[in-house]
């Protein structure tokens, strides 16, 4: 059954039931008729069949090399694309959108066919990958035009294909800063059509890209492993906590971005304290000899890592509602532990380092609860399933680290078991019997 | 405005990308100086591409030891390579520069790794180069062709390149047994 469908039971009910009147149930239906119409099989059908159709193209093009002109070649590509945009636009001012969309998806999908087959023919080359940038920005031209979310998704994936074909390119810079101008108009148009795909797809997009991005950028600035890591992290979590600003603050789409990059930053904490134990004999068969006389950089990571860790404390503080002290304080020692997390590798007393690796973990914990804390406003259930999440990862890792050495193979995860089952329970327990924040941050 | 004429405007200026792409390649492919390079390959089939033959160039691997110009070099640098025919008529390489040189032809080529060959003495270095000219499209029949030419060593296919001003090279055709096939726009 569908949503709408759903809706509309509910509503009778809720009627019967005198919760909503007559007039109050029709312009529930009336917005919610308006809103962008979800997956259903014909649409699937029209648009598999138009991938079909391109492909076809692909195909014959191959076959029927010698037997056609070059320039005929070209002249079909052309009119193929013409006739399916044509058609997708008739389709749309008829009003059949579920042809228009696919036909439209045709079109778009042509124009990058005949890039790639254009230069085939032709035997044309290039060292960079610019024609996929350009192909993706057809695709948005052509999905804003109409307001298709499928056409807007073969963008999104193009421009991310873009990206990663540079990136992998020889010829392109190492860094390419520039995916970020493109990410954003990507978002602001995937935002505009409400497509939650496109949304998802440049969250996932956005880690990989940003952590190569950042690694090579600090690599080039000379810095290590270990503060690249805790900048990387502190950078998702700053992204975090703006987008979950800008979605307090109702902007489309951004929980989506907020929920990825919090995602990244929950796993990159628990992450980067898993090696500590290596790190341990890591620094002592360096003997610091290869780092220097102390961390490299200090000037620029310092301030960089003070300068993330406080605009994340900030926006967590503004981000938690009524439990805005408790949150910010949690997440300001989370994100300033992580920032000092580099410094660990220069301590050499072993009772010193085993200390602040509790340390680490405390804050960690305390950086999980802050999000299970934020997670009790009834807007925000999805950064405390984050937090239960982590808290769960982490709790975990420490059961492994300290037992499984110590116990039987079937008691270690009986006992594991337990342990993870009762904490559940009692963050749950816990959760419920926290006030619901009704989000004021005024 | 409706769908269709918003939709007819972008088909035109995707027309017009197009257009220009195959236009500005063919202006600078006919433009350009044409030299004749020797090659080595395979000839692949892909079910949508339909044939090719990957092909790579002599002057993709180049030993330091014979050229004039750069002494420093490293992997993914662009580089020009001079070119100059020997008695064949086939142009080889003559130098490397990262400045295209005033005189003669000269291919634009990506560097994309740099090591050492040899031992003690004999140790020199070596460069591989791409010129973004490893793929030749050809129709069914051309491309057996090549490909039973590729796989007979007392054959020598050749490539036909063609290098506008700026070096960066587009194929011009391919030439079998001393016969040129050039690239056609029809």
């Amino acid at each position: 059954m569908g949503y709408q469908s759903r809706l509309k039971r509910d509503l009778q009910r809720w009627q019967s039931e005198g919760w909503v009147s007559q007039d109050g149930k029709a312009s529930i239906l009336d917005d919610v008729a308006k809103a962008p119409g979800g997956w259903t099989p014909v649409g699937a059908l029209a648009i598999l069949g138009s991938v079909l159709i391109a492909l076809s193209a692909i195909s014959f093009v191959g076959a029927n090399w010698d037997a056609t002109p070059k320039l005929l070649v070209f002249a079909l590509l052309l009119a193929v694309i013409w006739v399916s945009l044509f058609a997708a636009g008739r389709a749309f001012d008829c009003s059949a959108p579920v042809l228009g969309h696919a036909l439209a998806l045709l079109g778009a999908a042509m124009f990058g066919i005949t890039i790639m087959l254009t230069a085939q023919t032709f035997n044309l080359s290039s060292f960079r990958n610019t024609a996929v940038l350009i192909w993706a920005l057809a695709a948005l031209a052509v999905s804003l035009a109409v307001s298709s979310r499928p056409v807007m998704i073969l963008a999104t994936l193009l421009s991310a294909l873009w990206v990663w074909l540079e990136i992998l390119s020889p010829a392109a810079p190492d860094t390419m800063w520039s995916y970020a101008l493109v990410w954003a108009v990507m978002l602001g148009a995937s935002s505009r059509l409400n497509s939650s795909v496109s949304v998802n797809l440049l969250g996932l997009a956005l880690l990989p890209w940003l952590i190569n991005a950042l690694v090579r950028g600090l690599e080039s600035l000379g810095m290590e492993a270990h503060q690249i890591a805790t900048l990387t992290l502190l950078s998702f979590g700053i992204l975090a906590t703006g987008f979950a600003l800008l979605r307090h603050r109702q902007v489309p789409t951004a929980g989506v971005i907020a929920g990825w990059c919090g995602t990244a930053a929950i796993i990159g904490g628990a992450l980067i304290q898993w090696p500590l134990g290596e790190y341990e004999a890591f620094v002592r068969e360096l003997n610091r000899s290869d780092t220097g006389p102390g961390m490299p950089n200090p000037a620029l990571y310092v301030p960089l890592a003070l300068a993330l860790s406080g605009g994340i404390a900030a926006m967590a503080w503004i981000n938690g509602g009524g439990q805005r002290k408790r949150t910010g304080l949690g997440v300001a020692i989370a994100a300033l532990t992580a920032a000092s997390f580099p410094f660990i590798v220069y301590i050499e007393d072993p009772v010193v380092f085993l200390a602040v690796r509790i340390l680490f973990g405390t804050a960690y914990y305390a950086f999980c609860i802050s999000l299970i804390l934020i997670g009790t406003r009834a807007d925000a259930r999805a950064t405390g399933t984050l937090g239960i999440a982590g808290f769960i990862l982490h709790t975990a890792y420490v059961y492994w680290d300290t037992f499984s050495g110590l116990l039987t193979t079937s008691l270690f995860f009986l006992t594991g078991g337990l342990v993870l089952f009762g904490l559940s329970w009692g963050l749950l327990k816990w959760r419920k019997r926290l006030p619901t924040s009704q989000g004021d941050v005024s | 405005m409706s769908h269709t004429n918003r939709l007819l405007i972008i088909a035109a200026v995707m027309t017009a990308f197009l257009v220009f792409m195959l236009g500005s390649n063919t202006a600078r492919r006919a433009g350009g100086q044409e030299v004749v390079l020797d090659v080595t390959g395979y000839d692949p089939r892909d079910p949508f591409l339909g044939h090719y033959s990957r092909i790579r160039l002599d002057i993709a691997i180049l030993d330091l030891r014979d050229l004039g110009g750069l002494d420093e070099i490293q992997a993914e640098d662009l580089v020009y390579v001079a070119l100059e025919p020997d008695e064949a008529g086939v142009w080889i390489a003559s130098s490397l520069h990262h400045e295209r040189p005033e005189t003669g032809p000269a291919i634009l080529g990506l560097v994309t790794s740099v090591y050492f060959r040899g031992q003690a003495d004999e140790r020199h270095e070596v460069v591989q180069i791409d010129y973004g000219l490893n793929r030749y499209f050809a129709d069914r029949a051309t491309a057996l062709e090549l490909d039973s030419i590729l796989r007979d060593d007392s054959r020598s296919p050749r490539l036909i390149v063609s290098i506008p001003s700026d070096g960066r090279a587009l194929i011009k055709g391919i030439e079998i047994d001393g016969e040129p096939q050039y690239e056609r726009l029809w």
